[in-house]
């Protein structure tokens, strides 16, 4: 990057740099360290360390490789999308906090109400609130959803082809997707002019020990909705790369990349064998990254990532459309970073990490709330959240200027070292791993991840990585805060309501609709179409997802 | 999931253990952090992930477990102050939350098991 006379210059001044250390020489064990991912760091950067980078590697934003940003004009043109992550109880009362928090401003991208809904464990997993094993837990993490008639609840008074809806959840995604299309009929808006996103991350048991459907069939199924969205929702971004709980179960961000882009290989090669092309379906394709406490490491792995992805659907798979190669990267505060002692210091926590991912070049971004590490977050809780990103946005300049630290010596340097490796951790995951389908199977992905973690937590109960309030700067007695408590009358009332519901259905039509979708759960092509009809039918969430379960039995995958 | 560290000679059975969660509940950190502890401290862990509660019980009594452990998102990992007394009052000798000690967690189970 530079010539040989300002290279020299920059060597001697790094020499004279050295000489003024005086006694405090580079082998001082408080000089350095490491990042987070434990990438060894010098004392400073300097000239002489990016002098061996590509200049196209970093290029401009909105540029390929797109490490810079996906967009030229990154938030001078388009602010980041608030997706605050909300949902508990009824679909009346997380109604009440769509709207509570889009008075609040909370918008998508050119002003778009944008509502990021999570769903309480038994929706996640397709089990319906009268279920036996909903006991409990009805709408007690998330809201509860077994029915369109539900679905409209919580949509109301929200036009659906005026909303961007992200739908969180896993293996139920191709469900709630089709849930969604026919509230949209109902309403007499077409499937086309819908926006939002599925989850569509049914991989995730990977890396998590939750029931889920057989790798194979649920890669089956991944494939299925985007077939469906690519062809028939052309504004639907059907595929969350999800290294967000990746991270979250433990990784390090270097495993987070390197295992997100794996997810993305496989899932793309899965369309490809499937008959699509790829230009009809990266376009939809989007990140969900975490930002936790290393705060240019997380920033430089944004930039990273970015440099992969391009670099990847291009020259793996032949990919020419410039939406095919700029990754869009939403990003989820680290929840696993709060912290239950003095937890009102997560507000800045949270700031800080809302900073990176905004200094990273985030598209859209969730901030968590200070009581998140307690419970579902009060809305006391969930507008300062929302105001920090607004604060960041409005108060502090930095989104005049696109990517900002373009440049910065150690910033470049340690992008260009997180793709490299990244791209060791991947080619180790396809040689020594067996790749992706075969890592997942055999638990081989799984049990690196979890050693990660529990060295992780190690450091933290040794003291070597300080969380502060947790070992050091603790407190004697934590200070109260308010605590968020769902209705114990919520799954009362969502089951009376489901029963009423299936009391004035046409349980014949209900029947046939679920004979005829068990007819062609196995067959690419067709099985959406049945999807949809048994929720045209009215069946609910747990019966559609029930025909599902009879195919493929779930279980643990190790 | 059964980890079984190498028997000391002498050394009495090894205290069973069977830690569970949710097959709905994909927040696993700490109890998989939690089983590593309680295998380094010489106890034999049977890991469950779970449907139904009764498969709980089922699981404790085939693998004659000292011990119950249980992670849920819901109750617990984090527990309310105000559920924990209650959960205490139900019988449970021991409730963890965010940075519980392992030493802790291993020495309430090696007491409720009458080793000290």
């Amino acid at each position: 990057m530079f010539d040989e006379e300002t290279l020299a210059r920059a060597r001697a001044a790094a020499a004279a740099w050295e000489a003024r250390l005086g006694e405090r020489n580079l082998d001082d064990a408080a000089v350095g360290g490491r990042t987070a991912s434990g990438i060894p760091l010098q004392a400073v950067y300097g000239p002489a360390d990016v002098a061996g980078l590509d200049v196209d590697d970093i290029g401009m934003p909105g540029l390929f490789p797109f490490t810079r940003g996906a967009y030229p004009l990154q938030y001078q043109a388009v602010g980041w999308s608030n997706q605050q992550v909300h949902g508990y109880g009824t679909p009346e009362q997380t109604n009440a906090r769509m709207k509570a928090l889009h008075g609040q401003g909370m918008e998508g991208y050119g002003g778009r109400p944008v509502f990021n809904l999570v769903f309480d464990l038994p929706t996640q997993e397709g089990f319906d609130a009268d279920d036996p094993v909903a006991r409990g837990r009805v709408g007690q993490s998330g809201v509860s959803v077994s029915t369109v008639d539900d679905l409209d609840r919580l949509f109301d008074r929200f036009d659906l082809d005026a909303i961007n809806a992200s739908l969180i959840m896993a293996d139920p995604s191709l469900a709630i997707l089709a849930m969604f299309i026919v509230l949209g009929e109902r309403r007499g808006i077409a499937a086309s002019e819908l926006r939002g996103n599925t989850m569509n991350f049914l991989y995730n048991t990977f890396h998590m020990d939750r029931h889920g459907f057989p790798p194979e069939a649920a890669m089956r199924l991944i494939v299925e909705l985007i077939r469906f969205t690519s062809r028939e929702m052309p504004r639907w971004n059907s595929t969350n790369l999800c290294g967000y709980n990746i991270r979250q179960s433990g990784a390090t961000s270097v495993q987070e990349l390197a295992y997100a882009m794996a997810v993305s290989i496989a899932v793309t090669e899965a369309c490809v064998a499937a008959g699509l092309t790829p230009d009809e379906f990266l376009p939809r394709f989007g990140f969900q990254i975490c930002v936790d406490s290393d705060f240019f490491e997380d920033i430089a792995k944004m930039r990273a990532l970015r440099r992969m992805w391009a670099t990847i659907n291009a020259e793996r798979f032949g990919a020419e459309l410039p939406r095919s190669l700029q990754a869009r990267i939403h990003v989820h505060t680290s929840g696993a970073a709060l912290t239950a002692q003095q937890p009102r210091l997560n507000i800045a926590r949270a700031a800080l990490h809302t900073l990176a991912a905004v200094l990273g070049g985030a598209n859209s971004i969730q901030t968590s709330a200070y009581d998140e590490a307690l419970t579902i977050p009060t809305e006391e809780a969930a507008v300062p959240a929302l105001r920090t990103q607004q604060m960041i946005r409005y108060e502090t300049g930095v989104t005049g200027v696109a990517d900002p630290l373009g440049g910065s010596y150690y910033v470049e340097w340690l992008t260009d070292r997180i793709v490299e490796e990244a791209n060791a951790a991947l080619a180790e995951l396809e040689t020594e791993g067996g790749g992706f389908m075969e890592a997942w199977q055999s638990g081989w992905l799984r049990h690196r991840i979890a050693q990660t973690a529990y060295e992780d937590q190690e450091r933290v109960i040794r003291g070597e990585r300080i969380v502060v309030g947790v070992n050091r700067y603790r407190d004697e007695e934590d200070p109260e805060v308010p605590v968020f408590a769902v209705a114990p009358e919520v799954e009362d009332d969502q089951v009376r309501a489901l029963a009423r519901f299936r009391k004035r259905r046409d349980a014949a039509a209900v029947s046939a609709s679920l004979a005829k979708l068990a007819a062609v759960v196995a067959r690419p092509g067709e099985l959406m179409e049945a999807v949809l009809d048994c929720f045209r039918a009215d069946a609910t969430l747990g019966e559609v997802m029930g025909v599902f379960r009879a195919a493929w039995p779930r279980g643990s995958v190790y | 999931m059964v980890g079984r560290p190498p028997p000391a000679p002498h050394a009495p059975a090894p205290l069973r253990v069977l830690l569970c969660k949710s097959g709905l509940d994909e927040h696993d950190r700490g109890v998989r952090y939690v089983m590593r502890k309680l295998m380094e401290a010489g106890m034999e862990v049977v890991y469950l992930v779970f449907h139904d509660p009764g498969e709980v019980a089922a699981a404790a009594l085939q693998e004659d477990v000292a011990v119950i452990g249980l992670s849920s998102f819901v109750l617990g990992g984090i527990i309310p102050d105000a559920d924990r007394t209650h959960i205490e009052d139900l019988g449970v000798v021991g409730v963890f939350g965010p940075g519980a000690d392992p030493a802790d967690i291993v020495a309430t189970i090696r007491n409720s098991a009458g080793l000290t």
